[in-house]
């Protein structure tokens, strides 16, 4: 009995974290050349809507999720172009950017309001895997993306450590100027990034709208893209440090059901605020103990705008 | 570090981009804030043209429901004012950190923490007199705020944890927080529908002044008087003089043996409190009670007025007026069926505006030298290895 309810727990942390760890992978990749792109959250609501609306449309949902991605790369644009090409501050352009995504997708969502999606994303249990005791159905019984999502921080990985390519960004997180020096078009790969990274956000959204949630509530990422965020940064910006991040943050939103049915007495507010106490807790006992070893492990040049000589 | 002390020197443009033209910054910014300021206006502007035609409602209709709800009726007036009020408290909250470059993402929970704190005191001691149980609960506000903002400033000085991350995420914990005690202990009894605490004593309402006929609460006081306090400490004290010179260089002071991480903290904290009372004089001057809704991203307005102002105090009380308008005209589009978060986007608008302002006080638009022929007046001093075009067309492919 309780076997069956922690697996479930386990399948709803998996699936459930999904939006996270796309956003936060593509937020990853942003940092690493150099910007931080903190107008995630809009980016993710973007993204929810646009895919939402598409699903209705088309009746698609791989539609709805390229849509949401191709929408939450041009919001993220617009953040680029601001900060990267203007140089402007990265924060206030982030803020008012969540603020403008919040206000249109409030006034344009109204009308979808309720609307259930007619194709969401749909499970597909690997044969085999899935049957296998214990965890296996849990773990092998997700939705594609959910898969996809879950590779994805293996392929960063890859990129970034055993590429040419993947050398090249992390050039231009540290030392922007001796990439430019080396021929490597700064201002250029940042945006290309940075629409990168909106695009998985976008998609992350989209994932929420057509599948975790399955509707459009308006602000229905309710700071999931701050925590992506923030995920990134407690990750010491390493690829599998995101995918354990995403998954942490799944496991505690879950554990409030699994409280329940266990009859944990605790009120249920407890377990809402788990996901943004432990946010902030791992992100301190991070802080501490890179402070004890001496290292700092964020791109040198993360979030300082780039003037060629 | 290097990205923003180096000058702009003409012998560094050697190379061509994709484009003809490139930016660089200018060498004497001027009038950076008057930049900013026409920007903000330009964009308020775009935005109100755009916005009725983005919600599909008549045009008329439009800025009759603007026109209305701010200055075009008494009921208008009081909602401006009654706005005002936790805009500019808020503003000064997320202010007085950004003096520092110090970031206060968190005062919508700060104030929720400072109106939970009054409310409190409030249901504890309900028989007390008037003036005195107002005082106390005011105090709570301010210390509830305060500490709300503690774990976030420790976390920034000690170990450099953003701050802006932190105070964002305890938001969510602040509305749990409030929801628990509204739905349990507090519960209003009787009440269906909504979650709300019960009611504070109504001693300890804040009384009304009748302004030409605008109703509003006596906290109106605060609004031209903590600014212009804050502004006048800042000017003329000295270490208020130590907050400008640290805000201006955070190096030098250090140098000059001023205890830097004070001032941190104590602009954190400051911070925090300004938002526990904000939330505290919402709470008892408009809905006398306790609920999770009660600052409607009023914090996050109060953020944008600060960025605006340039931290200028009394920039944040100028800005907070119009503000205040804006939210009061969106606020009344409910009646004609537009969603009234129409307005953030509004705002979130004007804030762009304001940094496309200040990029423009800021940049230039500078035409690259054809063929990429190296500057007539000085060869590139360095050994920097210049290979005109063919690099960068082969990364950006």
């Amino acid at each position: 009995m309780a076997d069956g309810i922690v697996a479930s727990a386990v399948a709803t942390a998996i699936g459930g974290s999904t939006a996270i760890l796309l956003a936060a992978t593509g937020e990853l990749l942003v940092e690493k050349v150099g910007v931080y792109n903190i107008a995630l959250e809009g980016v993710m609501l973007v993204g929810a809507l646009s895919g939402l609306i598409a699903d209705v449309n088309t009746g698609s949902w791989v539609i709805g999720l390229l849509v949401g991605g191709l929408f939450g790369a041009l919001f993220a644009l617009c953040f680029g172009f601001i900060t990267v090409v203007l140089r402007t501050d990265m924060i206030v352009v982030g803020v008012a950017l969540i603020f403008v995504a919040l206000g249109i997708t409030d006034v344009v969502g109204s009308k979808y309001v309720g609307v259930s999606v007619p194709d969401p994303i749909p499970k597909l249990p690997i044969p085999g895997l899935s049957s296998l005791p214990f965890f296996g159905s849990a773990i092998f019984s997700q939705s594609l993306i959910t898969y996809l999502a879950a590779a994805l921080p293996f392929g960063v990985a890859f990129l970034l450590s055993r590429t040419r390519h993947g050398l090249n960004m992390r050039a231009l997180g540290e030392n922007p100027h001796a990439a430019d020096t080396a021929g490597i078009p700064v201002v250029g790969w940042r945006l290309f990034y940075v629409a990168v990274g909106g695009a998985f956000g976008g998609i992350g959204g989209a994932v929420l709208t057509l599948g975790i949630i399955g509707a459009w509530i308006t602000n229905v990422t309710a700071g999931q893209g701050w925590i992506a965020f923030a995920i990134v940064f407690f990750s010491g910006w390493r690829p599998l440090g995101v995918l354990l991040g995403a998954y942490f943050f799944g496991a505690l939103s879950v554990l409030g059901t699994v409280g329940q049915v266990e009859g944990w007495d605790l009120p249920s507010e407890v377990f809402t605020v788990l996901p943004y106490v432990g946010t902030v807790a791992v992100m301190i006992i991070r802080a501490w103990s890179q402070r004890r070893r001496g290292g700092i492990s964020w791109p040198a040049a993360l979030g300082l705008p780039f003037y060629r000589g | 570090m290097t990205a923003t002390d180096r000058a702009a020197t003409p012998a560094a443009r050697t190379r061509k981009g994709i484009l003809p033209w490139r930016i660089e910054r200018r060498p004497d910014p001027d009038r950076i804030g008057v930049y900013r300021l026409v920007a903000v206006l330009v964009g308020l502007a775009i935005s109100l043209i755009v916005a009725p035609i983005l919600s599909g409602v008549p045009v008329g209709d439009f800025y009759k429901a603007i026109w209305t709800g701010t200055i075009g009726t008494a009921l208008g007036w009081s909602n401006v004012l009654t706005i005002a009020i936790p805009l500019t408290l808020a503003g000064l909250a997320a202010a007085i950190p950004y003096r520092l470059s110090l970031w206060n993402v968190g005062i919508d929970g700060q104030m929720l923490m400072g109106a939970w704190a009054a409310t409190g005191v409030g249901l504890w001691l309900p028989n007390a007199p008037g003036p005195l149980l107002i005082l106390v609960m005011i105090i709570a506000g301010l210390i509830a705020g305060a500490l709300w903002i503690v774990i976030p400033t420790w976390a920034r000085v000690a170990f450099g944890v953003s701050e802006v991350i932190t105070t964002f995420l305890l938001n969510f914990v602040a509305v749990a927080w409030l929801v628990y005690w509204c739905t349990g202990p507090w519960r209003a009894p009787g009440v269906a529908g909504g979650i709300r605490a019960a009611q504070v004593p109504e001693q300890s309402w804040l009384p009304m002044l009748d302004i030409h006929g605008a109703q509003v609460n006596l906290g109106i006081v605060l609004v031209p008087l903590l600014p212009v306090a804050f502004w006048a400490y800042s000017r003329f004290t000295r270490r208020g003089y130590e907050v400008t010179m640290l805000g201006a260089n955070p190096q030098a002071g250090g140098y000059a043996g001023m205890r830097v991480k004070r001032h941190l903290i104590t602009a954190m904290l400051m911070g925090g409190a300004i938002a526990g009372l904000a939330g505290a004089i919402n709470m008892l001057g408009t809905s006398h009670e306790l609920s999770p809704g009660l600052t409607y991203n009023t914090g996050f307005n109060g953020l944008v007025v600060a960025v605006l102002a340039g931290a200028n105090e009394l920039g944040v009380l100028a800005l907070s007026a119009v503000y205040s308008l804006l939210l009061a005209g969106g606020g009344s589009l409910g009646i004609i069926g537009v969603s009234s978060d129409l307005v953030f986007a509004i705002i979130g608008v004007t804030l762009v505006f304001g940094s496309l302002g200040e990029a423009y006080a800021r940049l230039r638009l500078v035409r690259t030298t054809p063929r990429g022929a190296s500057s007539p007046t000085a060869p590139p001093p360095s050994i920097t290895p210049s290979l005109p075009g063919s690099t960068e067309s082969e990364g950006a492919s």
